[in-house]
């Protein structure tokens, strides 16, 4: 069976490019979210296998989120922060709380599967 | 689930109902004026409760997202924060969530809502520590789902002490976050600062008002009725022991019922006060500024014709503001200086109560509908060209002609007009219109202030007994034959120098099929049999300014009868509304008198709905 996957990005755009890519490698995309509230819901109900974070939301942060998903849900996703080149900050807190997994934009097909790909393997 | 639990369960849903509306309300007054201090420390009482009740209960998910929202206003309360419209549309958001989970325990549904409460968590962190995201240092094992009060304020400080080694801020702001909670407890208002942990401080007055399930009263009500037809049966029958004796029985069972009907009647403001919000939706979702103007809140109306017209109003108000109301370039155009308003009015009339829905927009124009009723064919274009713009505006009424050209996410509900009236005729009412062009529309509806009773004129057509309510009799009259004339298919007469339409109801009731009543000599009937009868007894009826004539056999009397409407699959019945039971044991028919009026002034209206 297929991995599932939902997508946090408050861009439609890069909603898009990332579902593309994924899906080209064979994921399902369960579900997108473009806000921290809808993400969390999400990610709840569906319990993807994979989430694939951005950090700058509308709402909150994707930092917020895996606050929230690691401590208090404890949800057994496997999680990929995306963030902005030069926000290394946001990769060690990131760390800290528990990430799996995390990708500097601006990236390319490859990255991303081969990212998902290792942090599934993880296990 | 016990008795008792279940009584408990609708005593928490019914105050927290009112909580909730009450917090629509405060809401939108804080989102007009975002430093009304007043409110905020009203909705941070009302959120404590709520919060302590949802939690006594163990309805997890309202006492998290009502405790979040007690923390935020208390630090609005102690100006630590600053009202904004987006955070005013994340308190919205986040009491819509309420209303859902409260909907959610009725019904059993699963609502999620732990993604806004993350969102509130993350505007209160934000708020203490507005420069930086600052992750906690607790790990798992630590970490219990969080239910615990102890262990989040824990949480909350080492996030604090965190912040202490990171950053360092000023030392009097930390002091303030470090003990939010307890700052809070020792400031709250007395009678909000209940249970939570309660067992310590116990109040033992009672509250002089009980709260009991609407479905409890209209079990007494059915009781009441019923004993009301038995005393009518029981004087009937018992003639010969003199009335006297029943004087006492009389005056009890008329009391008994008054009270009754008294202890049914609710405030119109429990409908009023909801459309604060409704109205800021709309209006958000428009673009437009409008105000909402309260008048006559304190009338009084039976529960369930409230709630009957509930739906009719909101499409009212829903609609004044997407229709009525222009948009800003158009007003100022118009050169109308004033805001926007929309003014829900209630006043007392005779034995009814009137509901004016007023908006002060643009106004219907007559020309608008006489085009578009001729072009959705509802009546040949002559017709509609010979109607008064007073009588065009009511095709707004018609079935099929609100059919939306225009869906908006407010008016494209599928809801028309003619839901709105059907609705309020459904309990006996009507719906005026009075439109002006450039200055506004008003809707006013005419209820009955209770459903049960209605004054009634009893009479008798080919010996069975019928009933008309009270509110469409203008006048019983005595006709001589001679002054009726036949005119085309029908026959007129002149009441009070006006003609009017005239018409047997034994030939109506005659028909045994549908078709029947579309015979060309119907009309004429009886007219052409009664020609040794001098005089006739008819009962003028007027549907909002149209009188139409009756003629019946012989009249009885007027009487306060207790409708009851027909069970399927009478309920389709033409012409009838509903039946009563008489003393004499009888059952009698009530008529539907806007149906009989709608029969004869349009009839190719009916036609075409017949084929």
């Amino acid at each position: 069976m297929s991995k599932r996957v939902l997508i946090v990005d408050d861009s439609a755009v890069m909603r898009m490019t990332i579902k593309n890519y994924l899906e080209n490698a064979g994921y399902e995309i369960v579900g997108q979210a473009s806000n921290g509230e809808q993400a969390i819901d999400l990610a709840l109900e569906l319990e993807p296998d994979v989430i694939t974070l951005d950090n700058i939301l509308p709402d909150m942060l994707g930092l917020d989120i895996l606050k929230f998903l690691r401590q208090e849900e404890e949800i057994s996703s496997k999680i990929v922060m995306v963030s902005a080149v030069g926000q290394e900050a946001v990769i060690k807190q990131g760390k800290e709380l528990g990430v799996d997994g995390y990708l500097v934009k601006p990236f390319n097909e490859k990255d991303i599967q081969d990212i998902v790909g290792a942090i599934l393997k993880q296990n | 689930m016990s008795d008792k639990d279940e009584q408990l369960r609708e005593l928490f849903l019914a105050e927290a109902s009112d909580q909730y509306d009450e917090l629509n309300t405060l809401i939108t007054r804080l989102e007009k004026n975002h430093k009304d201090r007043e409110v905020i420390e009203a909705i941070f009482r009302i959120t404590h409760t709520l919060k302590a009740n949802a939690a006594a209960m163990g309805f997890d998910a309202i006492g998290k997202l009502s405790h979040l929202l007690e923390d935020i206003f208390s630090v609005l309360k102690k100006e630590e924060m600053t009202m904004t419209s987006s955070l005013c549309d994340t308190l919205f958001k986040a009491i819509d969530k309420i209303g859902e989970l409260l909907e959610g325990i009725r019904t059993g549904q699963k609502v999620s809502y732990r993604g806004l409460q993350v969102r509130l968590k993350v505007i209160l962190e934000k708020n203490n520590n507005p420069h930086k995201f600052i992750p906690t240092t607790t790990t798992k094992e630590e970490t219990n789902v969080a239910s615990q009060k102890e262990e989040k304020d824990e949480k909350r400080k080492e996030e604090i002490t965190d912040v202490k080694q990171e950053e360092k801020p000023p030392k009097v702001e930390e002091k303030k976050i470090s003990s939010p909670s307890k700052e809070v407890k020792k400031e709250a208002h007395p009678t909000a600062s209940l249970p939570q942990d309660s067992g310590t401080n116990h109040n033992m007055a009672l509250s002089d008002r009980i709260q009991v399930p609407i479905d409890k009263l209209d079990v007494l009500m059915n009781l009441v009725s019923e004993l009301a037809i038995e005393k009518d049966r029981i004087i009937t029958n018992s003639n010969r022991l003199g009335r006297n004796e029943f004087t006492r029985l009389y005056r009890i069972t008329s009391d008994l019922q008054y009270s009754v009907m008294g202890v049914r009647l609710v405030q119109i403001d429990v409908l009023f006060h909801k459309f604060h919000r409704i109205v800021r939706d709309v209006a958000a979702l428009e673009h437009k500024e409008v105000e909402l103007v309260l008048e006559g809140t304190d009338i009084e109306i039976d529960r369930n014709v409230l709630q009957t017209i509930s739906d009719s109003m909101i499409h009212l108000v829903r609609n004044a503001v997407s229709h009525g109301i222009e948009d800003e370039v158009d007003r100022q155009k118009s050169g109308k200086q004033e805001t926007a308003r929309i003014t829900l009015r209630a006043r007392n009339e005779k034995e009814y109560v009137a509901i004016d829905v007023e908006d002060n927009g643009k106004g219907i124009n007559p020309e608008v509908i006489r085009r578009k009723a001729i072009e959705k064919q509802l009546d040949p274009p002559e017709y509609v060209g010979m109607l008064s713009d007073k009588d065009v505006i009511k095709y707004i009424f018609e079935p099929g002609f609100s059919s939306a050209d225009k869906v908006t996410a407010v008016s494209g509900r599928g809801v028309g007009m003619d839901v709105v009236k059907k609705g309020v005729e459904s309990i006996g009412g009507k719906v005026f219109i009075h439109s002006e062009l450039g200055k506004g529309t008003k809707f006013t509806l005419l209820l009955p202030s209770s459903m049960a009773v209605k004054n009634a004129l009893l009479f008798i057509v080919n010996d069975a007994e019928f009933a008309i309510p009270l509110s469409y009799t203008e006048a019983v009259t005595s006709v001589e034959r001679k002054q009726i004339y036949k005119v085309a298919n029908g026959l007129m007469t002149l009441y009070q120098d006006r003609t009017i339409p005239v018409i047997f109801l034994d030939d109506l009731f005659s028909c045994e099929k549908k078709e029947q009543l579309y015979h060309k000599k119907l009309m004429h009937q009886s007219f052409d049999q009664s020609t040794e009868v001098i005089s006739l007894n008819v009962i003028v009826v007027a549907v909002e300014d149209t009188f139409v004539g009756l003629v019946v056999d012989k009249l009885l009397q007027q009487k306060e009868i207790i409708e009851k409407p027909l069970s399927k699959p009478l309920d389709t019945v033409p012409f009838v509304s509903g039946a009563t039971i008489l003393g004499s044991g009888n059952v009698c028919l009530v008529l539907d008198i806007p149906d009989i009026t709608d029969f004869l002034l349009k009839p190719k209206l009916k036609m075409t709905a017949v084929v």
